[in-house]
This record gives C-alpha cells, sequence and structure tokens, in this order.
C-alpha cells in the first residue's frame, strides 16, 4: 500500500462546517491530509465534520473564529500549527452571499461580504504562508464563483468579492512561485448545496449549461483536491471552471 | 483495495508513442483504462509503450494510422472496439508544430499543420463520438497550446489551428453534454518534452513564467487523468492551463 498523497499535510480550509467546504475537507482528508475545520459560529456542525474526517482515517481539529477577525484566524493557524506542526494548504471557501438590490444596498451588507472573501483571504493567507515558504511547499485555493464572469443581478457586492478573489489569487500565484507555492482559484457553476436564507433564493436558470443540471459539492471538491495534490505542482495563477460548461472562459 | 477509477474503461490517445501522449497513455493505464496506442511512423515506440501498458497489468493495442486521414481515423475507433468493445476516452494530442515568418509560410506548410492540428481531432471524434453516445458516457481531452495564449510569433499556423480545436472542443461540450460527455482542453506551457529540430525555440512572448522551470510532461498528463475520471463530469467546454503561471486566463 502506497502512502497517500497528501499524508503527513496539514490543511485548513474555512467554512468547512457545511457545503461545499465540508466536502473538500472530507476529499482533502481522504488523500491523507490532517485538517482544521472552520465554521463562524456553529460548532455542532463543525465537531461532527471532525468525526467525520477521524471516521475517514484522517486526523482534524475544530476552530470557530470568524475570518475577518485577524486575531481569530491567527489563535486558529497556531492551533493548527500545534497540532498537525505545520500549515501546508490552505482553502479560502468561507463566503457570505447575499441578494439586494443595489440601490437598497447597506454599506454594511457591502463591506461585510467584501470582508469575508478579501479580508478573511488576506488575514489568512498573512497567517499560513510563512508556515508553507518554511518547507518551501504550499496549496492556496480560493473558492470564486461564476456570477462575476456572467454578470448576476442584484449581487454587485459578491460579484465584486469573487472579482477581487481571483486578483489575490493571481497576485500571490506570481508572488510566492519560486517557494514551491501554487496558488489557484476554483469556480464553481450552480452547486446544490443547502443555502442559508440570507443567500437569497436561487436565481432561475436562464442559461441552461450543456450538462442540463446542478453540480454537486463534490464535483467541486475533487477539483481543489487535484490542484492540492504534488501532481499539479505546475498549475498555477489559474481559475477552473467547474459549472457545466455555462461559462467556458475569458477572464 | 478500491477500484481504479477508470477500471474497465478503453481510451484513445493520438500520438501516444512517445512525449504527453506516452505519459498521458501510461497514467490512464495506471487509473485502470485499457489504451489503444497510436502513432503515425514509429511502431516500435508504439510497441514499446503498448508493453510498458501491459506491463501494468493493463490491456493495450498499437493502430499505427495517420489520423489525418478520414478511413485511418475510423480504423483507429474500430481498433477500440475490436479490442475492447467500447471507447469511454479520447485523447487528441498528436500535433505538429512548425515555427516559421509569416511570409515564408508556404501554402502547403499551413496545410500540414491544419491536417494534423485541427483535421485529425475533427475526425477521431468523428469516429469515436458515436460509441460514446451510446453508453451515454464519454470523455474528450484535446492538447492545446501556450502559442496562441502568450502571442508568439513566427507560428501563424500552429496559433491559428490550436485556435480553432478551442472552438471545436467547445463545441462538442455543447452539443454532447447532455450525452454524459464532457470535452475540454489542456493548454501546457512549455514543457520537458523531447522536440523535433522543426518546432523551433520555446518563447515566453516576453511574459514572465513565475514557476521557472519547465514543466514536466506527468503534470499535463496528471491534468489530463483528472478530468477523465467520473469525478470531473461538471466540468465541460474550459481551457485548462498547466503552464507555470506563464498565462493566467482569458482563452
Amino acid at each position: 500500500m502506497t502512502s497517500k498523497p497528501l499524508e503527513g499535510k496539514a490543511a485548513l480550509v474555512t467554512g468547512s462546517a457545511r457545503n461545499i467546504g465540508r466536502a473538500i475537507a472530507h476529499q482533502l482528508a481522504e488523500q491523507g491530509a490532517r485538517i482544521v475545520v472552520n465554521a463562524v459560529g456553529d460548532q455542532a456542525a463543525a465537531d461532527e465534520v471532525v468525526k467525520e474526517i477521524k471516521a475517514l482515517g484522517s486526523d482534524a481539529i475544530a476552530c470557530l473564529a470568524d475570518v475577518t477577525d485577524k486575531a481569530a484566524v491567527e489563535k486558529m493557524v497556531d492551533a493548527g500549527v500545534k497540532a498537525f506542526g505545520g500549515m501546508d494548504i490552505l482553502v479560502l471557501n468561507a463566503s457570505s452571499r447575499g441578494q439586494v438590490p443595489f440601490l437598497e444596498m447597506t454599506h454594511e451588507q457591502w463591506r461585510r461580504v467584501i470582508d469575508i472573501s478579501l479580508d478573511g483571504a488576506f488575514y489568512c493567507s498573512q497567517a499560513c504562508l510563512p508556515h508553507m515558504k518554511a518547507k518551501g511547499w504550499g496549496r492556496i485555493v480560493t473558492i470564486g464563483g461564476i456570477s462575476w464572469h456572467v454578470g448576476t443581478n442584484t449581487r454587485v457586492h459578491n460579484l465584486v468579492s469573487k472579482a477581487g478573489l481571483a486578483g489575490f489569487t493571481r497576485g500571490l500565484a506570481v508572488e510566492f512561485a519560486g517557494d514551491g507555492i501554487t496558488v489557484n482559484c476554483v469556480s464553481p457553476g450552480f452547486i446544490d448545496t443547502v443555502r442559508p436564507g440570507s443567500a437569497g433564493v436561487r436565481p432561475p436558470l436562464k442559461i441552461h449549461p450543456p450538462i442540463d443540471r446542478m453540480g454537486t459539492s463534490d464535483e467541486i471538491a475533487s477539483m481543489v483536491r487535484y490542484l492540492c495534490l504534488p501532481e499539479a505542482a505546475y498549475v498555477t495563477g489559474q481559475i477552473m471552471h467547474v459549472n457545466g460548461g455555462m461559462y467556458l472562459g475569458g477572464s | 483495495m478500491t477500484a481504479l477509477p477508470l477500471a474497465g474503461q478503453a481510451a484513445i490517445v493520438t500520438g501516444s508513442a512517445r512525449n504527453i501522449g506516452r505519459e498521458i497513455a501510461l497514467m490512464l493505464a495506471d487509473d485502470g483504462a485499457d489504451i489503444v496506442v497510436n502513432g503515425k511512423s514509429d511502431k516500435a515506440a508504439a510497441e514499446a509503450v503498448a508493453a510498458e501498458i501491459a506491463a501494468k497489468g493493463r490491456k493495450a493495442v498499437v493502430c499505427m494510422a495517420d489520423v489525418t486521414r478520414e478511413d485511418a481515423a475510423k480504423a483507429l475507433a474500430q481498433a477500440a472496439m475490436d479490442a475492447f468493445g467500447r471507447i469511454d476516452i479520447l485523447v487528441c494530442n498528436a500535433a505538429i508544430r512548425r515555427q516559421r515568418p509569416f511570409l515564408e509560410i508556404p501554402f502547403e506548410e499551413w496545410k500540414e499543420v491544419l491536417a494534423v492540428d485541427l483535421d485529425a481531432p475533427f475526425l477521431c471524434m468523428q469516429a469515436a463520438l458515436p460509441h460514446m453516445v451510446a453508453r451515454g458516457y464519454g470523455r474528450v481531452v484535446t492538447i492545446g497550446g501556450s502559442t496562441l495564449h502568450i502571442l508568439t510569433p513566427n507560428r501563424a499556423h500552429v496559433t491559428a489551428a490550436k485556435m480553432g480545436l478551442i472552438g471545436l472542443t467547445r463545441t462538442i461540450a455543447i452539443e454532447f453534454g447532455e450525452k454524459g460527455i464532457t470535452a475540454n482542453c489542456v493548454a501546457p506551457g512549455h514543457i520537458d518534452t523531447v522536440r523535433g529540430t522543426s518546432a523551433g525555440n520555446r518563447s515566453t512572448g516576453g511574459l514572465q513564467r513565475p514557476i521557472e522551470r519547465l514543466g514536466e510532461m506527468a503534470e499535463i498528463a496528471a491534468m489530463v487523468r483528472y478530468l477523465c475520471r467520473p469525478e470531473g463530469a461538471y466540468v465541460t467546454g474550459q481551457v485548462m492551463h498547466v503552464n507555470g503561471g506563464m498565462y493566467m486566463g482569458g482563452v
């Protein structure tokens, strides 16, 4: 039996108590990685994912932290490093979606969505990258979204945050390429997740993708997993669309 | 021991007697697929690849064929049907590269490049897709290139052909999405292959390459393998760049 490709690696997956983040945590754990499961407030859900990961034969800890809180992020990364001896993989999955007409959008709503995506990426990456650099190996995967590529109604804060995250991805890709660290973005199409009320009603499908169904959380997670494997070392700065062909490219 | 992801499947890889095509054939075989190894003229090399695959415990047949000819492309698909009774995967890898200033390109060379890089995928897809449609499952992967993305001079024919190949790939994605078939293009950057002298020099077109080394053939093959696995079912119509960050997006 060969060892698993991510044996000995530690991964922080933000927003991993449910949905896509949870599927990513599972799939990285299946490859041997030990996981920091993060949620902003739902301890029970995070604990459940930790249990699931242990059942898969890996190890995990749960850390509640608001990724917009620098001190909380640093504490979380420290806890992960202490538990697992490093921080090799960071998946920036936590995000918040709202659906508000622009003229009714409050500045607080605007800020909250952007803060989670961008400040969260900033704090988490600043906390994790020194540990990756120290080992000369690392993987950062950001979770984008299709809305800013195709234009979506009443989500301007979300579009701006995801567009910014793509720029963040490419900037870090160039800056840390010499350190053995790749940085990529996985951009999901319409995925069959359990949506909180704040995300609003899923807009009706006006464009039917060639593969005319919603994607699964596991289909996003498998792309993230691929990017985290050693074999993906030459892929960096890319946006990988997993969307059933709903959007075919351009930046 | 869980079953291999491609166990029982059959794959055709054009131009698989050496370099990237060979690596793809070997990796798909590692994942459980049986392989039709194709070359145009070097039968000994193709047979050596088939022997490597057989040594892995998979089945391999050699089909020497000039895939720019319709009868040869049909024979290639028929070889897979005769040997394995099915075609699950088609990787259109065979290509030629030429380098010549535009005003010096003989029309014959233009036609030669378009025949291999564009006609051949068309013919192989037409020959193979009916067998995928019949089973309601298929994976088509084309191998693009970096030339068209980084605006390299002196490759008008290669650039036009590879751009066309993306259009062809996307159309297959759209027309066959409902049949359980995905079609994607993997675009390699500068890969450490054994190059024919006609291929000319590598150029970054003045762009940076954040990961400074050349890519490995296995790094291209790993992306192809990911797309060919069942878990890649929701990825279609995409161009996947494996290029060390030399080019980060757009088409």
